[in-house]
């Protein structure tokens, strides 16, 4: 088997668990959220594990992304470590402006969940512009 | 830095996938050493020339250092 199938292969298996990571966070996600809504459980640290189960999921996905930074050629990392270091960056600057926002100007407070689409977000169009550099 | 690579990749009649297989790393990453927008790190460079059966000073030349093409010079 040639490098060109490992590398396909690789890339399909990614695929799947990602796949996989994204199902077990759907299901754990709706699951506690159900047993949360329905006032099911009262127990404080009860509730917050059940809120919190879902990032099960989010260790799977930090691990994968791990697994295939390593597998990448030398290149492929230069130009994901690009994307993160603009991402990183475009991130910092736009949560700090937001911030500033919120205390001079009356900005609303906005959910911690916005953070991880900003950062994803800075950090596909840091990547497509690195991508470009080298082609 | 310039290099030989599509000289030599043509002369074996290798695709950009072929020579990506053989040296365990992307077309991508072919392509973009081939049109010099990347220089390899040494051990890539060495697989190269190990792969063409050249040394690494034939395959790519440092402009900078015009006489380092012959490594003679180097040794003083």
């Amino acid at each position: 088997m040639s490098m060109q199938d490992t590398n396909a292969l690789n890339a399909r298996r990614y695929g799947l668990e990602l796949v996989a990571c994204l199902a077990l966070y759907a299901v754990l996600l709706i699951g506690s959220l159900a047993i949360l809504d329905r006032n099911l459980v009262a127990w404080m640290p009860g509730r917050a594990i059940l809120g919190l189960s879902p990032m099960i999921a989010g260790f799977g996905v930090l691990n994968l992304m791990m697994r295939r930074y390593r597998a990448q050629d030398e290149l492929q990392k230069k130009i994901m470590a690009e994307g993160i270091m603009f991402g990183f960056g475009a991130t910092a600057i736009l949560t700090f402006s937001y911030g500033f926002l919120q205390r001079t100007a009356g900005f609303p407070d906005v959910s911690y969940f916005y953070v991880w689409p900003v950062l994803a977000g800075s950090w596909g169009i840091g990547n497509a512009l690195a991508f470009r550099r080298y082609r | 830095m310039k290099n030989r690579l599509r000289v030599l990749r043509a002369e074996r009649k290798w695709s950009q996938a072929d020579l990506a297989a053989a040296l365990g790393v992307s077309r991508q990453t072919v392509n973009a050493l081939e049109i010099e927008k990347y220089d390899p790190s040494l051990p890539l460079a060495y697989r190269i020339a190990r792969l063409f059966g050249q040394p690494v000073e034939q395959i790519f030349v440092d402009e900078a250092v015009p006489e380092a093409k012959d490594p003679t010079i180097l040794a003083g």
